[in-house]
């Protein structure tokens, strides 16, 4: 059995007569990297929020392993802080504290550490910002898009050097964004949100083993059993994301053909089906 | 020492393409036999992939026999592939596609017409061989057996 | 604690230091002024020494600006400390930070607003101490009452409360607010109207007693000179130059009726006006020094009270405040 990170049962949260989040049960898996996503308000910030205790449920419970920390989108520091002193904030107002974890972070990425905060990039403040939330040592770490407005090569370092954290220790990283296709071989698990309920959740591996693109004539159904996810259609032409026991290894006889998806297929997939209920 | 990378925007999974750059180094002779592979650590760092991806494709790359897990010092190339075959049959095998690659060129097909034919050729099952491709396997096991006998020409 | 005790310093290093610099130089100019009006009043109270003793001479106006700044300095604690404590972080967006580390918000809150407490305390406390010393001095020196507006102020440890109240009106004011400018025009606003209210409110805090000052001649009826006056040297004069007159009979009629009916024409003699209308004396509405300590005792508690209740504020909007956008 694997461990649980961080574990909901029922869980809803309405802000006045909306629901961000509603009948929503999980169990994550401890020491992955847990991909989040979801369109705009389909309850990825909510969910965010309430595993790191800044906002309670109006129903249902959460439990997590250990200490929790979220990195939000704005990544708050004090300006007039010099980053030395952003890394005392975090040792002074915490009961653990990992200086080392913290310098090394930093060093990796030259961040200057007698520079206030205010005269940092808007990249070296996300590191800055890492390097405070890594330093006290949170065995769950909640990304909410922090890396959103770093170019892609630093998108690429802090997200590699991120996952050597989690190679190292016991750390489990949810991460939220909306570059889906940049989570390839960096989620181990992937939990989809649609309307404030949980669409889709399991290991990455798995899922995509499970899920294939049946390409073929027009037709209304595909041509074997399994739940069809997204159809399009053309006057000759019909392509089904199905999700079946076998995925790509399904067998179809010709002329349909049966192709591996990726995990960004998989994502828009789903999230193209929502939007397509949404619309009705 | 091999550097990866991954790319997120084709269709292979990240764990596959691990094994096909080993697999691709191997051949090309880039990789030899007792050569370490960077840690599990080192390659979630520089591709930015996850433990699970790299162990998966260690794991793969190690069932086939390719690669060696020692205890606690890390992972090492033990097999070989293509790329340390005869040197000779190797260098006979590339001459003659280099002809066929002119006759192609010839024939007015494109680099990629060419990728999709032999695509298909490998794909094609290895059942009972057309009348032209036993002659060319006769042709193929003549020209190997005398050139055995020649010291090596082409640089290894 | 430890911890917030820092991150007090670090992040309000700047009014610390400033304050504690102003502190002391406040401390010193009110050491030496309170010592040159000692020691000029011993030098009138010597005999064969005539001194015009009046207020309006370099060194007890010197004492007088000093105490007027202990008195103004509470709003500057309001400005500088409290508005900065949560309105700065509000805006600068730093409260998710500073409260999702392992310190709750309860303890953040009240850790750093005590730290600040006890700073303000002790500059404070010093400056009340001796504007009170100050204002003995000033008033040997130059006979004017410590029930009169400053001197009162001064006195009676009311700038160490009023200090406290107001570095607690001024974080509520930034809790509920949310904006620096629109807390310092909240707390400029409350200042003024406190500055407004309180002199009135504070005549009320008990009935004012009424006395009766008989003129000694009619020569000594203009207004300017009030003859009885000397022998309650010490209280709260309530007059303010419309206290009334009384009769032989005992009637009493207000300033208005006498001044401005009887008395208005300016060719009869202002005396001679009295004397035809038996006025004979004039009422004085005042209260009596030894309620001074008392009253001083009332104004701290509504200062304690302000404090306190100021906090209880600052406490809920902290509570209730949502760091995530929804």
């Amino acid at each position: 059995m694997t461990e649980v990170a961080f574990e909901t049962q029922n869980l809803g949260k309405r802000y006045r007569k909306l629901w961000a989040l509603k009948d929503f049960s999980v169990a994550l898996p401890a020491n992955k990297v847990i991909a989040l996503v979801g369109a705009n308000g389909a309850g990825k910030s909510t969910l965010m929020s309430i595993a790191a205790g800044i906002l309670p449920p109006t129903e249902g419970e959460v439990r997590v392993g250990g200490r929790v920390v979220l990195l939000s989108q704005d990544k708050p520091l004090y300006r007039s802080f010099s980053v030395a002193d952003m890394l005392n904030f975090g040792r002074h107002l915490n009961t653990v504290w990992d200086q080392p974890r913290a310098l090394s972070w930093l060093s990796r990425f030259d961040i200057p550490l007698d520079r206030p905060c205010g005269k940092l990039s808007g990249g070296q403040q996300t590191q800055v910002a890492m390097a405070v939330a890594l330093g006290a040592r949170p065995s769950l770490l909640l990304l909410d898009e922090p890396l959103a407005n770093l170019d892609p090569v630093a998108r690429r370092e802090v997200t590699g050097e991120l996952l050597g954290e989690v190679a190292d220790s016991d750390l489990t990283v949810v991460l939220s964004t909306h570059v889906v296709a940049e989570l390839a071989g960096v989620g181990d698990h992937l939990l989809l949100l649609r309307g404030g309920r949980g669409a889709l959740d399991g290991d990455v591996e798995e899922l995509l083993s499970q899920h294939t693109r049946l390409v073929g004539p027009r037709a209304d159904q595909p041509p074997v059993d399994g739940q069809v996810v997204q159809s399009q259609h053309t006057a000759r032409q019909s392509t089904f994301l199905v999700r079946t026991l076998l995925g790509p290894e399904t067998p179809v006889a010709a002329p349909w053909q049966a192709q591996p998806v990726t995990l960004e297929d998989l994502v828009l997939g789903y999230l193209r089906t929502g939007n397509a209920e949404g619309e009705l | 020492m091999i550097a990866f990378h991954v790319d997120r925007a084709g269709s292979v999974p990240a764990y596959a393409q691990l094994v096909q750059q080993v697999r691709e180094a191997l051949r090309l002779g880039l990789l030899h036999p007792g050569d370490k592979l960077p840690t599990v650590r080192e390659v979630v760092t520089s591709c930015a992939v996850n433990a699970a991806t790299v162990l998966k494709a260690y794991r793969e790359l190690e069932l086939s026999g390719l690669v060696e897990a020692r205890q606690g010092a890390g992972t090492y190339v033990s097999g070989t592939l293509g790329g340390s075959a005869d040197p000779a049959a190797m260098d006979e095998l590339r001459g003659r596609l280099r002809s066929w690659v002119g006759d192609a060129r010839h024939a007015g097909l494109e680099d990629d017409d060419m990728r999709a034919l032999v695509t298909s050729v490998l794909a094609e099952p290895p059942g009972e061989l057309s009348a032209e491709q036993r002659a060319a396997r006769a042709e193929t096991e003549r020209t190997t057996q005398t050139t055995q006998g020649r010291p090596s020409a082409g640089p290894r | 604690m430890r911890g917030l005790i820092w991150l007090t310093w670090r992040q309000h290093r700047w009014p610390i230091v400033i304050s504690a610099g102003l502190t002391a130089l406040l401390a010193v100019f009110m050491v030496l002024t309170a010592s040159e009006l000692g020691s000029m009043a011993a030098h009138c109270a010597a005999p064969n020494v005539r001194c015009t003793q009046a207020k309006t001479e370099s060194v007890p106006s010197h004492a007088t600006y000093l105490m007027n700044a202990v008195v103004f300095l509470p709003v500057l604690v309001a400005v500088f400390w409290g508005v900065p404590l949560l309105a700065r972080e509000f805006e600068q967006r730093t409260l998710p930070l500073a409260w999702s580390q392992d310190v709750s918000r309860q303890k953040w809150l009240f850790g750093k607003a005590a730290v600040m407490v006890t700073l303000v305390g002790a500059m404070a406390t010093l400056l009340a101490g001796l504007s009170e010393h100050l204002a003995h001095q000033y008033r040997a020196y130059t006979g004017e009452s410590l029930f009169d507006g400053t001197q009162f102020q001064a006195g009676g440890w009311l700038p160490l409360t009023l200090a406290l109240a107001w570095l607690a009106i001024g974080i509520a004011a930034g809790a509920a607010t949310r904006r620096v400018l629109v807390s310092f025009a909240v707390v400029a606003g409350v200042w003024i109207t406190r500055m407004v209210l309180m002199p009135q409110a504070r005549q009320h805090f008990a009935k004012p007693l009424t006395l009766k000052f008989p003129f000694a001649g009619f020569d000594d009826a203009s207004l300017s000179v009030d003859v009885g006056r000397s022998s309650i040297p010490n209280d709260m004069s309530m007059d303010s130059g419309s206290a009334g007159f009384y009769d032989s009979h005992g009637g009493t009629h207000s300033a208005a009726q006498v001044m401005r009916g009887w008395c208005s024409d300016s060719r009869t003699d202002i005396g001679t006006c009295l004397k035809n209308h038996d006025i004979v004396g004039k009422l004085s509405t005042f209260q009596p020094a030894n309620r001074m300590g008392t009253f001083h005792l009332i104004e701290n508690g509504i200062n304690l009270g302000l404090f306190a209740l100021a906090l209880v504020v600052a406490w809920y909007c902290v509570k209730r405040t949502r760091t995530t956008v929804s």
